[in-house]
């Protein structure tokens, strides 16, 4: 995939970058009918953001309704309705132990994202400095792995757990969602630490640090960008995954993602709304609260991620 | 920065290894100190929750100090999508309830005919493949049955039960121009049963031998089910399916009818279950599914009730078989899952309402020979995989508008690339 | 270290010490190439074995079938409507999500609170679970859900989204919009702000409009972000599952299963595993081919950028 390649700095340059864009709408006053275009443009956006966070709205209300307060009126606010009697169902509810949930989907992100980096930083490091054909040979190996949908493996992958022993565990399940970080992982590390001067290196070397040792103290802080941005991706798959936890791991296994629980849960009464929208609910809001917080270093992480790659 | 986000990870890690640390408390590992474990996947539905799985049990539980029973629950995908991939994942469970044995299932299925209460339970022979019997059901589950509204069929001036399909067509009609919202279906699973229970007891009344015959392609969809399809297309044209059935899902078309909203509902006999259970119902009866005029003796499609298999793949056979003794033999255990899902069996009574006790009728008054499968079949009358999903589909195209001699080419076409 | 060693004296240079020096690079390398080839490459060839069988996933014997399944899997209609309700979500799914993605981009580049808070707004759905903004939609699109009680207020009657056959495969293509064009926005928003602003001040000097210089300067120079969007989305959308599962199930009538969706049906609940790899295999390709082939040619696009 062809990049911009910018001479960049390892620190990203900060989003606020000044681009004439934001100016003009300030001295739009002064251009012809350019009044206009602006009215437009915020009406647009606004109805946009409507669109956007209505639904989010309405699954907030309607957890605290019961269900013929939620039919006839579900955009309604209901203060004498208001109950909490279907969050506490949701929160204590035999099918789905939401903190639970939380709890091993947490774990699982975490681990997913340490096993992915800690395998996926060293090969990127020495694909970007190798220069022979085999390395560019692993490079394409690993980013042909983009091409392949996760679901076409995790069938057979089955397979290969169950001869592994690994079937139905944890480490089973990390297993297969590390490889499946790889692909990207190693392309977007890979692409970064090309940029990366090889100074770094011979000071290193320099050192007397043997290469392993040179790469994970003097390389591997440099990357923190990336790293920052890898997490964020990464973390936002594997909390959200579905189908690989829910073929790996088997209700023998006990174990529920925030995902598989809550397919558990809503699944067969997607229609029973005062199990549904608290339940979507409290699966939705670990997310969103710490997306909100962690915004701006979630999209800046991401938009420098993509600047580098 | 970078400290937040050091902080922000090691908190998420100690709040992940305390949650951990939660659950692997509680997660037992069973068989410990010689107690064998039993794993049992079965359906779990409003009527069978899991409490009441796991109330069901501990008699059996309390018994047998050495049996720990654990009751998996497949989730929305069912027990029937759900045991093929966990054989596949070498996961699968000791028992295995609801699922009615085929040929393809047979080998993983462990014979059951040293058992007698295998081989003289409910409808055993005709579940019985190659003379070995591989499932232990609890009584009868009727599915031709249309339940109706008593009140609807006053207004409209019907004063005596259909007893062939053009009477249940005119009823239909009459029930229209009296306001009433004639036929109750839904779009999830439940849409073919209305099309089944039209179309079944014609059909197998005059080809006993119709699956058999259907799976090796010696008859076809359009010339035995092509009278019916075009039965319901006319029904639907006419109004008496209303087209937004496709909208509802089963519990909430059940509860429509529950409370007055329509006429006829087709459905098996476990709605008597649910029907004993609501409050501020309306007056409901049933009669049995009629063929057309001219058929001698209508089918009646029944399947087993709660069928239970044990799988080779167990370690714990012999425990698995006294849980299932237990579960088709004791009196209470096979009074309480007839009672709780409506389904009968003869010398297991429980306490019924007027609804139950017109069902027991209809099982009184069948004959053995008239029982005929229904859906994907079982036992020896069977069709392709996939039927029972691929029926439903063309039912709801049906009532969507589709023609009626395009669905009857939809299931020929898909007969012949499924058998072909 | 040296890295370009003449090639006499590399001949001269014993083999363990050859070794010696290539230690640290298996060493760093071995494990990721490891879990790769045990997650990756191994199952890829089990699935093309398999997709030769007629195995049905745990019995002891089955037959190898050469190219049935495959056959098959051209000549059911069933797998044959999956794969044109796929390729149609594929394509009206990129092309949407990029669509919008640029013109939301486009108009809140700047760097306001306003703009900052609009870009939290949009992107948001992406961090949920497709499976519950399914779920979600689900609810708000039912006959008795939010949008049709708005409806209902303004009067017009209840919309079938889910239950007819065409509105239930619109809907389905416009819930994954709304979820998806977030992360198209945020990579275009990234390629707009890298476009040096001096090219903007040139084609303002040069008298051109706004609309202009979106044409002539930002869209040319962000096209590498462009092909960026345009692989992840199409490679993205080809596996769409979660949100169908949730959303209809594939319903009604099955009309909106997708690929994926038939795949893991076929492997498991029909217990068809040799018919679902094959399945897998032809999707497997034509990812492979749709990706490559929208690269290449993007590529010819980049290099007139790039003169």
């Amino acid at each position: 995939m062809a990049t911009t390649t910018h001479p960049t700095t390892p620190v990203p340059p900060p989003v606020a970058s000044g681009t004439p864009a934001a100016r003009p709408a300030s001295r739009a006053r002064r251009r012809p009918a350019p009044g206009v275009a602006t009215i437009l443009k915020w009406v647009v956006l606004g109805l946009g953001a409507l669109v956007m966070l209505v639904p989010l709205y309405i699954m907030v209300i309607n957890a605290f309704k019961p269900q013929d307060a939620i039919i006839s009126s579900p955009l309604a606010i209901t203060p004498d309705t208001f109950s909490l009697e279907y969050l506490q169902a949701a929160l204590t509810s035999e099918k789905f132990n939401v903190v639970k949930a939380y709890g091993i989907t947490l774990l699982f992100v975490a681990l997913v994202n340490l096993c992915g980096i800690a395998l996926a930083a060293p090969v990127a490091y020495v694909i970007a400095r190798g220069r022979s054909r085999w390395h560019l040979g692993l490079l394409l190996l690993f980013v042909s792995g983009l091409f392949i949908p996760g679901q076409v493996t995790l069938i057979p992958v089955v397979f290969v757990l169950r001869v592994l022993g690994l079937i139905n565990t944890i480490p089973g399940f990390i297993l297969f969602e590390t490889a499946a970080t790889l692909p990207v992982t190693i392309f977007l590390f890979a692409a970064y630490l090309k940029t990366v001067p090889r100074d770094i290196d011979e000071a290193a070397a320099l050192d007397g640090a043997g290469k392993i040792r040179a790469f994970w103290s003097c390389v591997f802080p440099i990357m923190r960008p990336v790293v920052a941005t890898i997490v964020v991706l990464n973390s936002i798959s594997v909390w959200n995954d579905f189908v690989s936890p829910q073929i790996i791991l088997g209700p023998s296994s006990g174990i529920y993602t925030v995902t598989t629980g809550v397919y558990a849960a809503v699944g067969e009464f997607s229609t029973d709304y005062t199990t549904v929208f608290p339940t979507l609910l409290l699966a939705v809001s670990p997310a969103i609260l710490f997306f909100v917080l962690m915004q701006r270093h979630i999209i800046g992480g991401l938009v420098a991620g993509a600047t580098k790659g | 920065m970078i400290k937040h986000r050091t902080l922000a990870s090691v908190g998420t890690l100690t709040v992940a290894a305390l949650a951990l640390t939660g659950c692997a408390g509680s997660d037992d590992d069973g068989g410990s100190g010689g107690t064998t474990e039993v794993s049992m996947l079965v359906n779990v539905t409003p009527n069978l929750t899991e409490e009441y799985w796991n109330e069901l049990v501990k008699p059996f539980e309390d018994a047998n100090p050495g049996i720990d029973v654990v009751v998996q629950n497949p989730g929305a995908e069912g027990v029937a999508a759900a045991l093929p991939r966990l054989l596949t994942a070498g996961d699968a469970p000791d028992v295995v309830q609801s699922l009615p044995p085929t040929t393809d299932l047979a080998p993983e299925l462990v014979d059951l005919s040293q058992y007698d209460w295998a081989t003289t339970g409910p409808l055993a022979d005709q579940y019985s493949i190659d003379g070995k019997y591989y499932m232990a059901g609890i009584g009868f589950q009727l599915q031709s049955l249309w339940f109706y509204n008593k009140t609807a069929f006053e207004e409209a001036g019907i004063t005596a039960v259909p007893a062939t399909v053009e009477e249940l067509t005119a009823a239909l009609g009459k029930l229209k121009d009296a306001g009433w919202t004639p036929v109750q279906t839904g779009g999830d699973w439940m849409t073919s049963h209305s099309l089944q229970a039209l179309g079944l007891p014609s059909i197998v009344g005059q080809d006993p031998d119709w699956f058999a015959r259907m799976s090796a392609g010696e008859a076809t969809f359009s010339d035995t089910y092509g009278d019916a399809v075009a039965t319901y297309a006319d029904w639907v044209a006419k109004g008496y399916v209303p087209k937004d059935a496709l909208g509802i899902k089963y519990p909430d078309a059940e509860q429509a009818f529950l409370s007055g909203k329509s006429a006829i509902y087709p459905m098996g006999s476990w709605f008597a279950g649910t029907e004993a259970k609501a409050e501020d119902k309306a007056e409901i009866g049933v009669f049995r599914a009629p063929a057309v005029d001219g058929v001698a003796s209508p089918a009646m499609g029944a399947n087993i009730a709660s069928p239970y298999s044990i799988l080779q793949a167990s370690e714990s056979q012999d425990a698995a078989a006294k849980l299932v003794e237990f579960l088709v033999t004791d009196q209470d255990a096979v009074a309480s899952q007839l009672e709780v899902d409506g389904n009968f069996r003869d010398g297991y009574e429980y306490e019924m309402d007027d609804l139950g006790k017109e069902l027991l009728q209809i099982v009184a008054d069948t004959p053995a020979e008239a029982y005929t499968p229904t859906g994907q079949g079982y036992g020896e009358r069977t069709l392709p995989t996939g039927y029972s999903d691929e029926i439903n589909a063309q039912t709801q195209a049906l009532i969507g508008g589709t023609p009626a001699d395009k669905v009857d080419a939809a299931m020929d076409d898909w007969f012949a690339a499924t058998i072909g | 270290m040296a890295t370009t060693v003449p090639l006499a004296r590399a001949r001269r240079r014993p083999a363990a010490r050859v070794w010696r020096d290539r230690l640290p690079g298996i060493v760093m390398g071995g494990p990721a190439v490891l879990v790769f080839l045990a997650m990756f490459i191994v199952p890829m060839f089990l699935a093309f074995v398999l997709s030769l069988t007629d195995w049905n996933g745990y019995s002891l014997n089955f037959t190898f079938i050469g190219l049935e399944n495959y056959a098959e899997a051209f000549r059911n209609p069933r797998t044959v409507d999956a794969a044109v309700f796929t390729a149609v979500v594929a394509f009206c799914g990129t092309v949407l999500c990029n669509a919008v993605g640029l013109f939301i981009a486009a108009l809140i580049a700047g760097n306001s609170r306003a703009n900052t808070l609009l870009r939290t707004i949009f992107f948001y759905p992406y961090i949920i679970s497709a499976l519950i903004i399914g779920f979600l939609w689900s609810a708000m699109l039912s006959p008795e859900g939010a949008v049709n009680g708005l409806l209902g207020h303004l009067g017009v009657g209840p919309v079938p989204f889910l239950t007819e056959v065409a509105f239930a495969k619109a809907s389905v293509i416009l819930t994954i919009v709304w979820s998806h064009f977030g992360f198209n926005m945020i990579l275009f928003l990234a390629g707009i702000k890298s476009v040096p602003t001096e090219y903007y001040e040139a084609a303002t000097v040069d008298g051109a409009s706004k609309w202009q210089q979106f044409r002539n300067v930002t869209l040319p120079l962000i096209a590498p972000v462009f092909t960026v969007n345009l692989v992840l989305t199409l490679v993205g959308l080809l596996k769409v599952y979660d949100i169908v599962l949730a959303l209809t199930d594939g319903g009604p009538a099955g009309s909106t299963q997708t690929i994926v969706y038939q795949i893991l049906r076929d492997s498991f609940a029909n217990s068809e595993l040799g018919f679902g790899a094959a399945q897998s295999v032809v999707l497997l390709l034509v990812t492979a081919v749709l990706g490559l082939a929208v690269t290449f040619a993007r590529r010819g696009a980049e290099k007139k950028v790039a003169d």
